[in-house]
This record gives C-alpha cells, sequence and structure tokens, in this order.
C-alpha cells in the first residue's frame, strides 16, 4: 500500500516539475509548435521502438538502492514508490513516457499535468501489484517477454487513443474542414 | 481473483479501456489514461 501510495505521489512530482518547467517555455511558442513537437518526440519514440533509430533515451540507468527499506515498514517501501513514480530514478524500458513528458511539458494545464502524473503512478502500480500477485517470482516478467509484441500494440494503441482524445479537444487545434468565426 | 485477472495482457487490456472511456469523457480522463498508457508500458525487464 505505502509502495503504491508512493508510486502516485512520485508521478504526481515528476509531473509538477514538468508542467512548472513547460510553462516557462511554451510561452512564446505559437499555436501548432507544442502538438509538433509531442509528434516529433512521438515519431522519434516510434523509430527507436521499431529499431530504425538507434539511438539512447535519456534514463536513469540504476536500480533504487534497497537501502531506502532501511527507513521502516512503510516510509521505506513509500520513498521506493515515490522514486520509481518519479520515472526519473531507474530504468525506463518504453519510450512512451518520454512523449507524454512532453506532452505535459507543452500542452498541459496544471489539473491536466496532475491527472497524468496520477495516471503514470496508477499504470505503475497496475503492473507492480499485478506481477506480486499473478504466481511465482518471475513468471510475470516471462509472461510480459513472452507477449511483449501484443502488449506493445495494445499499450500503444491505448497511449495513441488518449492522445487523440488530448488533440481534438485541444482549442487550438483546427481540424481540416472545420471553419470558424 | 484468479491469476488470469493479473497476466500482463489484462493489464493491457484494462489500460486500453481506460482509454477506450475517455473518448466519451471529460478531458482530465485522456490524460489519466495517457499516463496510465505510459507507467503500464514500463514493466518488463532492461
Amino acid at each position: 500500500m505505502a509502495f503504491c501510495l508512493g508510486l502516485l505521489g512520485g508521478g504526481l512530482v515528476t509531473a509538477t516539475v514538468l508542467v512548472v518547467v513547460g510553462s516557462l517555455l511554451r510561452a512564446p511558442l505559437p499555436a501548432p509548435v507544442p502538438w509538433l513537437l509531442v509528434g516529433l518526440m512521438l515519431v522519434v519514440v516510434l523509430g527507436k521502438e521499431l529499431g530504425w533509430l538507434r539511438i539512447r533515451l535519456p534514463e536513469n540507468r540504476r536500480l533504487v538502492p534497497e537501502t531506502v527499506f532501511r527507513l521502516g515498514r512503510h516510509a521505506g517501501p513509500f520513498q521506493f514508490g515515490l522514486e520509481m513514480g518519479t520515472g526519473a530514478r531507474t530504468y525506463l524500458p518504453s519510450g512512451l513516457p518520454y512523449v507524454a513528458a512532453v506532452a505535459v511539458l507543452f500542452l498541459a494545464s496544471v489539473p491536466a499535468a496532475l491527472c497524468a502524473g496520477l495516471g503514470f503512478g496508477l499504470g505503475r502500480a497496475l503492473m507492480t501489484t499485478a506481477n506480486l500477485r499473478f504466481g511465482e517470482s518471475g513468471a510475470w516478467d516471462a509472461a510480459w517477454t513472452r507477449h511483449r509484441r501484443v502488449l506493445a500494440l495494445l499499450l500503444g494503441l491505448a497511449f495513441l487513443l488518449a492522445l487523440l482524445v488530448l488533440l481534438l479537444s485541444d482549442p487550438t487545434v483546427r481540424m481540416p474542414g472545420t471553419r470558424s468565426g | 481473483m484468479s491469476r488470469l485477472h493479473w497476466h500482463p495482457l489484462a493489464g493491457a487490456a484494462t489500460v486500453l479501456a481506460l482509454a477506450a472511456a475517455a473518448t466519451g469523457l471529460p478531458v482530465l480522463a485522456g490524460w489519466l489514461a495517457m499516463g496510465a498508457a505510459s507507467g503500464f508500458a514500463t514493466s518488463g525487464s532492461t
């Protein structure tokens, strides 16, 4: 429980930092540029996932040290979750959080950023809870590896669907065929 | 809940269902779904 709460807290911390920094960065940008940047990041991540681009996105290539558990029965797991929930403290095996980060950085209001951060923490909490309850140690990771292509497809689809919701609800975006005034 | 409920594919299907539901909800649900998809996608070995 404390671990999952930490994950949610970590997501909120990162989202808050991104929206504060982003509010400064986006100020001088004309309307289409933020979405172009999100699109560019999406293309980069897609290229990387499909093996077309040989690049390394920035990530903290370390595990969260087990010394955090010295903090006690509740504070230890909470801090462990908090550090994992930020998405900046350890490995990131997927490129999707980078696209989400750029979207929050350039597009999100404060409530939207907090929802994205909460969602990130929930996603990680679902992952860790499922992993623990699935069965013997390593079985969940083995199942993930076995179905990794289908999982990447389902999660990519979910991500794109959510991104489409944001795009279509953005009043600064005019779709072809729509007329203003 | 059975073991099947905790399978990675069940988790991914849940996230996809959340994103699908977000199409009919206020835009904040879209942000939540985007975060959830990216958070769950960070599973797997590195």
